[in-house]
């Protein structure tokens, strides 16, 4: 076989990295929207003024929580998700939701504390003159607050979903299914066809290396449009 | 009722151990300009952000428009003991035993009794609790209400940073509905034009000097129409070129006859200004009287070796 034919060959397999590529995005999205509304909620939750026992109920909740889930490693979290899952259900013909929750639930607990960090690195001038004209906590929140907030977190959000993306990797450790048929993420299907063609292990590998980087690369265009929009409005 | 404006009774805050007011106590009437000078640290912001609950005080009570702000006891609040079951029997039972009696005298000596015993928690029915929570809310409520009455101004500014200058003075009333966005902006406009400022409406306050956002800050509060100002040292973060524009604008507000609290280290404004100074010291008010007789024979030793330092 000539080395025409065997780089034609391998050629041949992208559009099996193509369609994992798209699993690890299906899983990675997932993650991101289900941990940024946990982390929102989280959040506002341990930002609260605690002037009731409910409030402060959930507080001790969120803390625990952010405390388990950034205490434990993300695989640990996946596995044990995964199998509770496998006992109560046996088997599932489409089990993409396993591991978009396990990531989901795992990044809400960083979210949360951007977030918070970002709310709280606003000045407290800020509430106290938006208190001092009469606005409730939450109009304040709403229109001063969390938009500085915002121009604040976008670069340590981005920086966490960058993370997420490359940490859907793990899930080369569970069995993806989708319609009953097994598929694999970006990783995965690297580790598969180099278990197949062992002397392209490396070829396969870098293959997949590559893909993560453009989406990086591409988040990371995103997030400076985003930023250069947001600065805008300052001059 | 009378004709104070604020009141604060017995007011007590402490920030974990540190005590730092110790039992103030003061009327502002309206109308009335009252500057509060006094060393650093001896209270006077603590004070001031009390008025509008900024701050929660310890202890104590703050009324404005004899209205009270502090949180209440529902269970200690007078206008609410006065309607419970237990209130009307132990008044007969008093009667009785003190035919004598009137009416002033008995209520007094319940409620004593009532509030010393806690009497009330037990024996109550459903329409007695329904008053208490609604006692309460309108309490809770009442602090933002009246906030809308009380501007305040900040030594920092506090401008807020993501809005422009005409969008700082327009938010708070139509956000809270009290103006439509035109009326608003109309009314904001005018504020800008006496500062003469109006072309910086669309400004940021991030590209303005010192001077002018506190003059900004001083119309946004006056944006929502405000009964009294409150100023906690609004000079003193700047540089001193700009104090003189600012201290006019003070003085304009004052001159118009709004009710002005100020807490300021500018002795000859205080002077200027003030109908009346309090100096304050150690988290309570040492002396207090008309600016001539208290800048120029203070009774206080502490006032003297204060006023000797910064006149
Ligand atoms: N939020 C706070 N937490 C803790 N201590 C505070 C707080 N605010 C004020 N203090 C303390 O209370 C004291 C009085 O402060 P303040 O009322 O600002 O004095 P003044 O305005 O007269 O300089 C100071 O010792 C200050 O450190
Ligand atoms: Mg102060």
């Amino acid at each position: 076989m000539s080395l025409i034919e065997k780089l034609g060959r391998l050629w041949n397999l992208r559009g099996l990295f193509f369609e994992s590529l798209g699993y690890s995005l299906i899983i990675a999205f997932g993650a991101v929207v289900l941990g940024f509304i946990i982390g929102v909620l989280l959040a506002v939750v341990r930002i609260a003024p605690k002037n009731n026992p409910i409030i402060k109920f959930f507080d001790k909740i969120a803390i625990l929580y952010i405390t388990v889930i950034r205490g434990t490693p993300t695989l640990v979290q996946l596995l044990i998700l995964y199998s509770s899952v496998l006992v109560v259900f046996k088997s599932m013909s489409t089990n993409l939701l396993v591991p978009i929750i396990a990531f989901g639930i795992n990044s809400g607990a960083y979210m949360a504390e951007i977030i918070r960090s970002g709310i709280n690195s606003v000045d407290p001038g800020q509430m106290e003159a938006g208190r001092s004209v009469g606005l409730s906590w939450v109009t304040t929140m709403r229109k001063i607050i969390i938009p500085q907030a915002i121009k604040i977190v976008v670069p340590t959000i981005f920086n966490e979903i960058i993370i997420l993306v490359k940490e859907t990797s793990v899930v080369s450790y569970i069995v993806l299914r989708v319609n009953g048929i097994q598929k694999w993420d970006l990783l995965g299907i690297a580790e598969k066809l180099g278990l197949a063609v062992p002397a392209c292990y490396l070829i396969f590998l870098f293959a997949a290396a590559l893909l993560y980087l453009a989406v990086v690369m591409l988040l990371t265009l995103i997030q400076h449009l985003i930023e250069r929009r947001l600065k805008k409005n300052e001059r | 009722m009378n004709d104070n404006y604020i009141e604060i009774k017995g007011l007590y805050k402490n920030f974990g151990k540190l005590k730092v007011l110790k039992g103030v106590s003061c009327n502002i009437k309206k109308g009335e300009k009252v500057a509060i000078i006094g060393a650093s640290g001896s209270g006077k912001s603590t004070m001031l952000r009390c008025m509008n609950l900024l701050e929660t005080p310890t202890y104590g009570e703050v009324w404005v428009e004899n209205k009270l702000l502090t949180p209440i006891d529902p269970y200690l609040h007078f206008d609410v003991i006065r309607l419970s079951k237990t209130y009307a029997k132990l008044s007969e039972v008093y009667k009785a035993e003190h035919p004598d009696a009137s009416t002033e005298e008995i209520d007094a000596a319940v409620i004593a009794d009532i509030k010393k015993n806690d009497l009330l928690k037990n024996y109550e029915g459903t329409a007695y609790r329904a008053a208490i929570k609604t006692l309460y809310k309108e309490n809770f409520q009442q602090v933002d209400l009246s906030r809308r009455d009380m501007g305040m101004v900040f030594q920092h500014f506090n401008l807020f940073n993501n809005l422009t200058v005409l969008e700082n003075l327009t938010l708070a009333p139509v956000e809270l509905k009290l103006k439509t966005k035109a009326e608003a902006e109309e009314k904001a406009m005018d504020l800008l034009k006496r500062i003469g400022l109006e072309d910086k409406a669309k400004a940021y306050p991030s590209t303005l000097s010192g001077g002018q956002k506190q003059r900004i800050a001083i119309v946004r509060a006056l944006a929502m129409d405000p009964q009294v100002m409150l100023f906690d040292e609004p000079t003193s973060a700047l540089d001193p070129e700009m104090v003189g524009e600012v201290l006019d604008l003070i003085k304009k507000v004052a001159d118009a006859g709004m009710t002005v609290v100020i807490v300021t280290h500018e002795m000859g404004f205080a002077r200027e200004v003030a109908d009346r100074v309090l100096f304050m010291a150690d988290g309570v008010i040492l002396e207090e009287g008309a600016p001539e007789e208290l800048f120029n024979h203070p009774k206080n030793p502490r006032t003297q070796d204060f006023l000797s330092k910064v006149l």
